[in-house]
């Protein structure tokens, strides 16, 4: 069913803030006394290290310096499988972090970490996932230098169907490259601490902390209020975390933490590289029979993608009757990977919905009508609610797909600019759980809504008071948002996952029910009535129903004598069974110049299923970032290591990212499904489709496959030119 | 980088405002901003000149601050991000927020000089002339279209403002 209610639009409430620079970032943040820190990185790629610090403690102004001889402290989020240590003394890669000083100033800071003398002992180091695998490849791990090998296995016939597509897909590493580089704060009162960090998630940061570095729950306090973007990794402590708070508790004074931006390059993780390689078996009319997918990841030298699937969606999105997967997590001395918006799907669907593609030019059909035919297959689950199909209807449609798609054709001369048309599909995972939100009604009318989420520039706590005030029935304008800090917020599950509203959302609903049914009671005693038959509607109680008797919200707070609080607390789980994701269609046209490889892309169409829209302005300015992200992801970045583990992309001069220059039109719609949970994810759906779209549209232009990750121009000629 | 022993001493006006500084040879005007005058508007986003959230105003020009010495600033009228619109929102800054143009808001203090700068120059500026000027600055998190018709709103807007008083003359 898809809702016909007009979609809000509400500008983002630190609107004012953001755009006259009174919003201070972890990095703007100054504390009395405070020093400055920074980091010592390995320039081995694998070796045991002996430190000497004592030119560096005997330098002006240098207070204090730590190394692993302070103790290995444990960084949990920093593996999925081995133990790692937020400063290490045997670095598994060029940037582990071997040690950190704090100064006076930031030059001594720099300088002191300069001075810091380390003996490299070197291991031998590998760099190819393939030769990791080996069984004399040197070990990074105790354990080995794999982790869980994935496997399903569905159907099990994998003989049938008469036509073949077999292809190896290829995908870089990328970097999440927030504009705000690495900065954290740490400060200790007696065994408190408190930390200024760049979180994307407040609470969980709390925990890990409390964990890692032994201390009580309640003695950690984490303050993120705003973060110069996210993009994955940083729902968790990281290990800049840990080590500003040594740093701090061995000077005895604030430690301000910073990293350059080459410094940045590698203290975030990478989404990890693969290699993907598919065979998909289809009958002549088009229905797929079968499809074997076997995925070996480099995963560098630490892994921190929490489930370890590192592929998924391609076992979903079509129900394939026969299906295999397996993948295969290598551990190399290359940079380690982490969470990158759309972790496991961004690849996977480059992957999926190019060889959908190719299936569909095999059997000459209609690469939409081919994708209607096998979605039409009986379904493997059941959804609590699916508009794909609508996606699609409609965004083709608009596109005007029908009147602009042509089949490719070969024969004709590659010279000039050609022009083409493509499309691909995608589901995000649309999770339920855990939500808590706080409100207060006080005397002035007004209501704080209290929500531990972190404004990483998705709009969360915009969003989080729309949904107040639509439960209140009162303006936006009358509730004040505390958000970003523990000792203010109950817990949130964090910006990651695209779960914020969908999570947190219903506890800010909860806690709305709760505070009306408390001023009832409040409510019946200035209207005499029984607060059993006070009815509440749009900011007004009324004694009964259709009583003229009446009371407003503001009306009532003046009369109160202190402020009424409420707490909303869910847990919500899906039954048995049920799945849940928002989906997306994208489609895009596309001009190749098949003199220089450049693809210019000319216009995109957005259609996407992510339920109830609670605001359309921030939803869509989500979405049309994630696709400008995934063109960038798609046409240029290539985080790039050498064959000694040297990062060659350290900086926004070599690693590219999308600048103004070549963003498209791009049309964004909604298909709003009454979801019985809600609103579903949608920051990271927008990622999942460019990719392929716009690999589709170049084969389609020029009847050339593309079959790696990212389309540099040099790459695309070299493609078109040799047939490949 | 040794602290220096060479310092200068500066004079320069920041959002109007005359500021006598003693500056090291080698500092940046963005860290003599942020570090001395503690306007931290301006963002330290790469220091290297290649994302553009540090851009400020010298007089009236774009610039970013990380790549002109605190030094080549003596004489010269600055206009950061907090100086623009100080009483009442500058009709950009106005346009940015209704038409969504950023997100995490990191980059858009650049952003916003940037727009500025261009309107001052190329007051009914086109989408080349837009995309030309915005060159030189970054946003991560995608919000190239938004800025892109934040700036056309404004160019509009004075436009249809300025013809109207055309013909009441």
């Amino acid at each position: 069913m898809i809702s016909e209610v007009a979609m809000k639009s509400h500008i983002r409430i630190d609107g004012i803030e953001r755009v006259s620079g009174k919003a201070k970032y972890t990095s703007d943040t100054e504390m009395p006394n405070m020093l400055f820190g920074r980091v010592v990185m390995s320039l081995h790629a694998h070796a045991h290290v002996e430190i000497d610090t004592s030119q560096a403690e005997k330098y002006e102004g240098v207070k204090a310096v730590v190394t692993s001889k302070d103790g290995l402290v444990k960084w949990s989020a920093g593996d999925m499988l081995n133990e790692r240590y937020a400063i290490t003394d045997r670095p598994r890669f060029v940037g582990d972090i071997i040690g950190a000083v704090a100064a006076d100033n930031r030059a001594s800071a720099e300088k002191g970490a300069e001075l810091v003398s380390v003996e490299y002992k070197d291991l031998p180091a590998v760099f190819d996932p393939k030769e990791a695998l080996l069984s004399n490849a040197p070990k990074l791990w105790p354990k080995g230098n794999t982790q869980d090998i994935v496997r399903i296995n569905r159907g099990g016939n994998f003989d049938g169907g008469e036509v073949i597509v077999s292809s190896t897909y290829r995908t870089s590493r990328t970097h999440p490259a927030p504009m705000e580089t690495i900065s954290v704060l740490a400060s200790w009162e007696d065994s408190n601490l408190t930390l200024f960090t760049q979180s994307q998630g407040i609470s969980n940061c709390r925990s890990d902390i409390s964990n890692d570095l032994g201390i009580p729950l309640e003695n950690v306090r984490v303050i993120c209020r705003y973060k110069g973007g996210g993009f994955g990794n940083k729902n968790c402590a990281m290990n800049y975390d840990i080590i500003a708070a040594l740093l701090s508790k061995k000077a005895g004074k604030p430690v301000l933490l910073e990293y350059s931006r080459y410094e940045d390059f590698l203290g975030h993780h990478t989404r990890w590289s693969t290699e993907q390689e598919y065979k998909l078996r289809m009958a002549k009319s088009g229905l797929i029979r079968s499809l074997e997918i076997a995925t070996l990841c480099d995963i560098g030298a630490y892994g921190r993608h929490p489930t370890g699937t590192y592929v998924e969606g391609p076992d979903r999105l079509y129900p394939i009757p026969n299906f295999k997967l397996t993948v295969t997590p290598a551990y190399t001395n290359n940079p380690p990977t982490g969470n990158v918006r759309g972790p496991t799907e961004v690849q996977s669907y480059f992957a999926l919905e190019s060889a959908v593609d190719e299936a569909a030019n095999k059997v000459r059909m209609d690469p939409l009508a081919f994708r209607l035919a096998n979605l039409g297959q009986p379904p493997l689950y059941r959804t609590t609610s699916n508009g794909l199909e609508e996606c699609i209807r409609r965004g083709a449609e608009l596109f005007r797909w029908r009147e602009t798609w042509n089949p490719p054709s070969k024969s004709a001369p590659i010279e000039g600019t050609k022009r083409g048309v493509g499309m691909a599909l995608g589901d995000y995972e649309s999770s339920v759980g855990r939500g808590e939100a706080e409100l207060k009604l006080n005397l002035d009318g007004t209501v704080d809504l209290a929500v531990g989420v972190t404004d990483i520039g998705t709009g969360a706590k915009t969003t989080m008071a729309i949904i107040a005030s639509e439960a209140l029935g009162i303006s936006v304008d009358n509730i004040n948002v505390v958000w970003g800090d523990t000792s203010l917020c109950p817990f949130s599950i964090g910006e990651s996952g695209s779960r914020t509203t969908s999570l947190t959302g219903p506890a800010v609903s909860a806690a709305a029910q709760e505070l009306i049914s408390k001023l009832k009671s409040e409510a019946a005693m200035s209207l005499q009535s029984d607060a059993r038959e006070v009815q509440y509607e749009q900011g007004r109680f009324f004694a009964s129903s259709g009583s003229r008797n009446q009371l407003t919200l503001g009306e009532l707070a003046g009369r109160l004598e202190s402020p009424i609080a409420s707490r909303g607390a869910t847990d919500i789980s899906l039954p048995d069974g049920l799945r849940r994701y928002s989906y997306c269609a994208h489609f895009v046209e596309v001009e190749v110049d098949t003199d220089t490889g450049k693809i210019a892309i000319l216009r995109y169409v957005a259609a996407h299923d992510s339920g109830k829209i609670v605001n359309k302005l921030t939803a869509e300015s989500q979405i049309r970032g994630g696709i400008i992200m995934g063109l960038s992801t798609c046409l240029a970045e290539k985080y790039e290591v050498d064959r000694y583990g040297n990062i060659l992309t350290s900086d926004l001069w070599t690693y590219h990212i999308q600048r103004m220059n070549g963003v498209p039109t791009i049309d964004v719609l909604f298909v709003e499904t009454d979801d019985p949970f809600g609103p579903k994810t949608l920051g990271e759906t927008s990622v999942l489709g460019v990719s392929p779209a716009v690999g589709n549209a170049v084969f389609n232009a020029v009847g050339s496959r593309l079959y790696e990750l990212p389309f540099t121009p040099d790459y695309v000629y070299r493609t078109i030119h040799n047939g490949a | 980088m040794v602290p220096s022993h060479f310092e200068n001493e500066i004079e320069i006006a920041v959002n109007g405002k005359r500021h006598k500084l003693l500056v090291g040879n080698e500092q940046s005007l963005l860290d003599v901003l942020r570090e001395k005058i503690k306007l931290t508007g301006a963002k330290k986003g790469c220091d290297q000149g290649a994302c553009g959230s540090c851009t400020v105003l010298l007089d009236g020009v774009g610039v970013c601050s990380c790549l002109t010495l605190a030094v080549e600033a003596e004489g010269h009228s600055i206009t950061t991000i907090e100086g623009l619109g100080e009483k009442d929102l500058d009709p950009i800054q106005r346009a940015f927020i209704q038409e969504d143009a950023f997100q995490c808001g990191f980059c858009t203090s650049g952003q916003i000089l940037t727009a500025r700068a261009l309107l001052d120059k190329v007051p009914n500026p086109n989408l080349d002339e837009i995309t030309e000027a915005f060159s030189g600055n970054l946003c991560r998190c995608g919000a190239y279209d938004r800025i892109a018709a934040a700036v056309l709103t404004v160019a509009r807007e004075s436009h249809s403002h300025h013809t109207k008083s055309k013909n009441r003359s």
